[in-house]
Order: C-alpha cells, then structure tokens, then sequence
C-alpha cells in the first residue's frame, strides 16, 4: 500500500494501516525525543506519545505535506511540553534546595538521568534544543522549524545560530 | 553587514524578514561568524541518530491505556506496584526514623500548585544513617507524577 492509501486506512481508525505508516519513521522520531530528552525511557513516552497523537489527529494531516515532517514536529511538541514542566519543576526545586540541604543541588543534567548520548546537547536550552536537532538531525529548514515549534522563521534562525555557537564553546571546553 | 552587527541583531531579533534574510546570508558565508558555530558533522556526533537505535525494540503507541509499556506483564506490574509501594513507605520510615529529633523535618509538604504543571513539592530533608543524603528529582511530564529518591553522597 502507498503512503496515501494507509493514511486514509489509518483516518478510519485502521491501526495496522497506521502501524505500516509510521514503522518506516519511528526511529526518527524516537531519536529526536531521545536527542531533545537525553533519557532513553522519557524519549520512549514521548514518541509513543507523539504517535498516539498522530494517530488521533490524523484528520487534521494536510495531505499535501510531508507525513514523516508532521509526525516529528508533534514529536517535538511533545518533548518541549515535557522539558517545560521539568525546568519549572527544577527552577522551584533549585531556588530552595540551597537552603534545606545546605548545599549538593542536583543540576538539569542529574535530572536527565545521564546518558552520555546528547549529553552536551542536553546544556541547551529547550527551545535551541528542539531547533538544532530538527534542523541538523532531520533537516528541517527554519520555516519548517518555525512551523514545528510556533514562532517566526527569525526566531527558529536565532535558536540555530546560537544552539551552534553554545556547542562550539562546550565543545571546545571539554578538550 | 559586519560581525558585530550580526551578534547585535541576533539578541535584537525578531527583526523584519529582508534583515533576517541578510543576516543569515552573512552568517552562512562569513569566516568569522562560522568559526564561532559548530558544523553539521560535528553536531551529529554529539546525539543519537535513527542509524544507531537499529536494535530498539518498536513502540507501542496502543498498548496500555495510557500509551506507555515498560513491557512488564501484568502480574509483574502488581508485584512491581506493591515493592515499589512498600519501599517508598520502608524508606520514609527509614529517614523518619533516622533524623535526629531536633532537627526533625516538618515531612514532605505540598508548597505550591503553579497553573499548567505538575505539583510541586517541598523535601525538607533526609539522611541515610547518619549522613545527609542526597535527592535526585524527576519529574516525567507527566501531569501529577514527580519521582524523588534519595542517594548516599558520594564524597
Ligand atoms: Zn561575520
């Protein structure tokens, strides 16, 4: 079956039509949660997630656009809304911790649960994340990014730019 | 269009779309600002790539109610829920009865309850025997579940 044909399958509640959709995409999508996350499991939540999603919105797919882009950009949705409640939760947790434990605050990373993979990539933050592995990774142009994450094409151009000067500078300082 | 205009006009963004345009046009051909950037090839390196999870095993967006497995089979599941159950109240036993009764903490307390996250909680302190420990917070994303544990310092 085309990619067509199992998407309209799949808009009629197929799931095995939906299954045959996406099993040529997933370890894209699993490798841009696992990137944007850096926590093997939390990447596993994220892209089941995100194919759920999928599947439930798959009404709303304009068909003239790429299906594959589509899945990775509510991919992506879903792991900025995961790194927004984790940061908040951190933000609270950090400007108090000081005082309860006398010091030893556990930093963004300890909460990332260290994978090496994308550990210096874990350093941005989340919105140059989710740009930098959207474009780099997958090879998204800054309007698809703009598009992914809701804001202008200038401010996907500014998450690239500086994303890549930060992970020149962390790069250059772990040598 | 110099250097420093490009590093000005980046924190000034987001600026009309001619000016966008030139300024990226200055970054993708300008020595100076490219050598402050890291390349493609180099960026690769630093993540995960669909080539390297080959042996992942698939995902599986239906199964369970809530679209998440760890692939445990029911029965496990139980048993997992109740360890996990008993070691959480095993272990708020265990730091209960290990502080000091003057420097006893007032417990776990909820502090606040922002608009669009999960609660958020106040851990006031703990020891593992007689040493302070130290807590490791994650919160998954998922509405309502945060995962505090405690370690042994290290040093
Ligand atoms: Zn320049």
């Amino acid at each position: 079956m085309s990619e067509e044909e199992l998407i309209r399958c799949a808009r009629l509640g197929d799931r095995d039509a939906f299954a045959g959709l996406v099993s040529a995409h997933e370890k894209k999508l699993l490798a841009l949660c696992w990137n944007m996350l850096g926590d093997r499991e939390e990447a596993r939540d994220a892209a089941q997630d995100a194919l759920l999603q999928a599947f439930l919105n798959l009404g709303r797919f304009d068909a003239g656009r790429s299906f594959v882009r589509w899945l990775l950009g509510i991919g992506a949705k879903r792991c900025l809304d995961r790194l927004r409640k984790r940061k908040t939760f951190l933000r609270y947790f950090q400007g108090h911790a000081g005082e309860w434990l006398g010091g030893a605050v556990p930093g963004p990373e300890a909460a990332a649960a260290g994978e090496d993979a994308g550990r210096l990539l874990q350093r941005l933050p989340a919105r140059e994340r989710a740009a930098i592995s959207l474009a780099v990774f997958e090879g998204f142009s800054a309007r698809e990014i703009a598009a992914a994450l809701g804001c202008s094409e200038s401010t996907a151009r500014v998450h690239l730019y500086n994303a890549r000067v930060k992970l020149k500078k962390e790069v250059a300082d772990e040598l | 269009m110099n250097c420093d205009w490009v590093r000005f006009a980046y924190r000034a963004l987001p600026l009309p779309a001619w000016q966008a345009f030139l300024l990226e046009r200055h970054i993708d051909r300008c020595p100076r600002c490219q050598a402050q950037a890291l390349g493609d090839a180099a960026i690769l390196s630093l993540g995960v790539t669909p080539a390297g999870l080959r042996n992942e095993p698939p995902l599986r967006p239906f199964n369970s109610e809530s679209g998440r497995s760890r692939g445990l089979r029911p029965a496990w599941r139980y048993a997992f829920g109740f360890f996990l159950a008993a070691a959480i109240l095993g272990g708020a036993f265990a730091i209960w009865r290990s502080v000091p009764t003057e420097t006893l903490p007032q417990g776990i307390v909820t502090v606040s309850e922002t608009e669009d996250v999960a609660r958020v909680f106040a851990v006031l302190g703990a020891r593992i025997g007689d040493a302070p420990a130290r807590p490791v917070i994650f919160a998954p994303g998922q509405p309502g579940m945060t995962i505090v544990w405690f370690e042994k310092n290290q040093n």
